[in-house]
C-alpha cells in the first residue's frame, strides 16, 4: 500500500480536519518572547511533563501503606536499578517546577501582563501554582520518614484550625481523626490522581487562554516583528527541555537523594521543617498566634488570586500612583525575608 | 405579536422540572460520595492505665509515655502526678521535657512552651494542654484516657 493510499484509508476511517489541527501551530508570537526572562512560562510545563513521567516510574515500586512506604522509597532509592536516579529528578525537579511558576509569576507581576482582558489567566495561574504546592506537600508526605510525618502532622492540623470547615476537612483529608493508615492512601489518591487531573483541566484553560488573547506584550514595547511558534519558538523550549533534564541527571549523579529516619509517630523531631517553599507560612506561624496566622494567610492567597482586580481598584483610588506595584512588591518582599529568615535559622 | 424569543410555558416548566430534579439528584450523589469518604467516627471508651511505679518519672522531672489511647506527658514532684496529652495545641506535635528557668515542656515544632501545670508560657499554643485524669493509688500511678478504635478497623 502506498503512502497515500495509507493516508487516505486513514482519513476515510478517522476523519479528522487537519488543517484545523495545524492551525495552533501557526501562531506568530511577539518578538520579545524571545527574551530570556519571558520564556519561563513554557518551563513550568517542560517540568510538569518530566514530573508525570518520573511519577509514574514510581508508582511501579512505591508501597502507600504506613507499614511498606518507608522501606519501598529506600528500596527505589538503594536497590533498584536507576531508581536513585528516577527518585532524584522527580524530588529535584518538583522543586524546579516551583521555581520555575514563582519566576513566572513574577514576570507576569512586573510587566503587569494580567490586566484587562487577562484577569482570569492569572487566576488560573496562581491556582496551578497552589495546585503545584499541594503536589509538593502531598508528595513529601509519601516518604513516610520521620520529617515528612510529622509535616503531614502539622500540615493537616492547620487545615482543621480554620474556622467552621477546618474540622470537616481535616477528617476528609485524613480519613479519620488524626493521621492513620487511611491519611497516607488518601495523600497518595491526591498527589496521583486528584491533583494531577485539577492539573491538566487548569494547565488547558490557562494554555487556551494564552492562545485565544495572544501572548501579552509588555508596557512600552512598541516592537511590532513576530516569529513562528513552531518552529522556532517550539525549538527554543525544546532546548531548555534538553538543558533542564541534564541539569537535573548532573544533580542527582552528584547528590543522590536522602531519607530520614523511620517516622516514629510517638517522637517529633528536635528540627522538624517543612520544604523551603513552606518556610514563609511556617516563620509566620512562629510569629503570630495561629487565627492571626490562619487568617493573613487565607487573606494573603486571595489578594493572589484576586490580584488583578485588587490593581486596577487601587489603580482607580489613586491614579498613576502605581500603589498595585508598592503593595505587591512589598507582599513579595516580605514573603522572602520570612523564607530567609527560616532558611538561615 | 409573539416575541420569538421568548420560551413555552409549556417548554420552561418541562425544563424547570428536568433541571431540579437533576440538580436533586447529583446533589444526592455528591453527597453520598462525600460520605463514603468520611470513615465513620471509631467507638471510644475511657480506659486506666498503669504505668508503673512513681519511680519510672524521675522526682521534679517528667516523661512522655506511648499508650494505645495516644501519648501521655506526666511530670512528677514528690508523691504527686501531673499528667496532659502530650499532643502541642498548637499544631499536634508531641511535647518534650525539657525544664528552664521560664518553661518545663517544649514543642519543637513551633517552639511552643508550657509549664508544669500544663499553662502556656511562649510561642503560638493557643490553649493549655489537655489535662489527663491522673492519680497515685498504690504506690503506682494510674492515668485514664479514651481509647478509639484504629480507624480502619471500625
Amino acid at each position: 500500500m502506498s503512502v497515500a493510499a495509507l493516508r487516505r484509508w486513514i482519513a476515510e476511517r478517522v476523519p479528522i480536519p487537519i488543517e484545523a489541527l495545524r492551525q495552533p501551530l501557526r501562531e506568530e508570537l511577539p518578538v520579545h518572547l524571545k527574551s530570556w526572562l519571558i520564556w519561563l512560562g513554557g518551563t513550568p510545563l517542560i517540568l510538569f511533563g518530566i514530573q508525570a513521567v518520573t511519577g509514574i516510574l514510581l508508582t511501579f515500586y512505591y508501597s502507600p501503606n504506613p507499614d511498606h512506604a518507608y522501606d519501598s522509597v529506600r528500596r527505589i532509592s538503594t536497590s533498584l536499578r536507576f531508581g536513585w536516579l528516577v527518585r532524584s529528578v522527580h524530588q529535584t525537579g518538583a522543586q524546579l517546577m516551583i521555581v520555575a511558576i514563582m519566576l513566572h509569576m513574577i514576570r507576569v507581576f512586573a510587566t503587569r501582563a494580567y490586566r484587562r482582558p487577562r484577569e482570569l489567566n492569572w487566576v488560573f495561574g496562581v491556582m496551578l501554582f497552589l495546585l503545584t504546592l499541594g503536589f509538593g506537600f502531598t508528595g513529601y508526605s509519601l516518604l513516610y520518614d520521620s520529617l515528612s510525618y510529622w509535616a503531614t502532622t502539622v500540615g493537616t492540623n492547620l487545615v482543621g484550625n480554620v474556622p467552621v470547615v477546618g474540622r470537616s476537612i481535616l477528617w476528609l483529608l485524613r480519613g479519620g481523626p488524626d493521621v492513620n493508615p487511611n491519611t497516607l492512601a488518601r495523600f497518595y489518591d491526591f498527589h496521583i490522581g486528584v491533583l494531577p487531573t485539577l492539573m491538566v483541566l487548569v494547565l488547558g484553560a490557562h494554555l487556551l487562554l494564552v492562545r485565544l488573547h495572544g501572548v501579552a506584550v509588555p508596557e512600552g514595547d512598541t516592537r511590532r516583528q513576530t516569529y513562528d511558534f513552531f518552529p522556532d519558538h517550539v525549538l527554543r523550549e525544546s532546548a531548555i527541555a534538553i538543558v533542564l533534564l541534564l541539569a537535573l541527571v548532573v544533580h542527582a549523579m552528584a547528590s543522590p537523594p536522602g531519607l530520614g529516619d523511620r517516622a516514629n509517630p510517638n517522637v517529633t523531631p528536635a528540627h522538624i521543617r517543612p520544604e523551603w517553599y513552606f518556610f514563609p507560612p511556617y516563620r509566620w506561624l512562629k510569629l503570630v498566634p495561629m487565627q492571626v496566622g490562619i487568617w493573613t494567610s487565607t487573606a494573603f492567597v486571595l489578594a493572589m488570586l484576586f490580584w488583578p482586580w485588587l490593581d486596577a481598584g487601587l489603580e482607580r483610588l489613586a491614579p498613576g500612583r502605581r500603589l498595585g506595584v508598592w503593595l505587591g512588591s512589598a507582599g513579595f518582599l516580605f514573603t522572602l525575608v520570612l523564607l530567609l529568615w527560616e532558611a538561615l535559622s | 405579536m409573539e416575541d420569538a424569543s421568548r420560551v413555552p410555558r409549556r417548554r420552561f416548566l418541562a425544563n424547570l422540572v428536568l433541571g431540579a430534579s437533576g440538580a436533586l439528584g447529583i446533589g444526592a450523589l455528591g453527597a453520598r460520595l462525600l460520605a463514603f469518604l468520611s470513615p465513620p467516627a471509631p467507638p471510644e471508651r475511657v480506659v486506666e492505665y498503669a504505668l508503673g511505679p512513681l519511680e519510672v518519672v524521675p522526682d521534679g522531672g517528667g516523661v512522655v509515655r506511648d499508650l494505645p489511647s495516644g501519648r501521655v506527658a506526666i511530670s512528677r514532684r514528690g508523691d504527686r502526678v501531673q499528667a496532659f496529652s502530650a499532643v502541642c495545641t498548637h499544631l499536634g506535635c508531641i511535647i518534650q521535657w525539657q525544664p528552664t528557668a521560664d518553661h518545663a515542656w517544649f514543642c519543637p515544632c513551633h517552639q511552643g512552651r508550657y509549664d508544669r501545670d500544663g499553662r502556656v508560657v511562649g510561642g503560638p499554643p493557643p490553649r493549655p494542654l489537655v489535662p489527663v485524669v491522673s492519680e497515685v493509688r498504690d504506690g503506682q500511678i494510674v492515668v485514664r484516657m479514651v481509647l478509639r478504635l484504629p480507624v480502619d478497623q471500625v
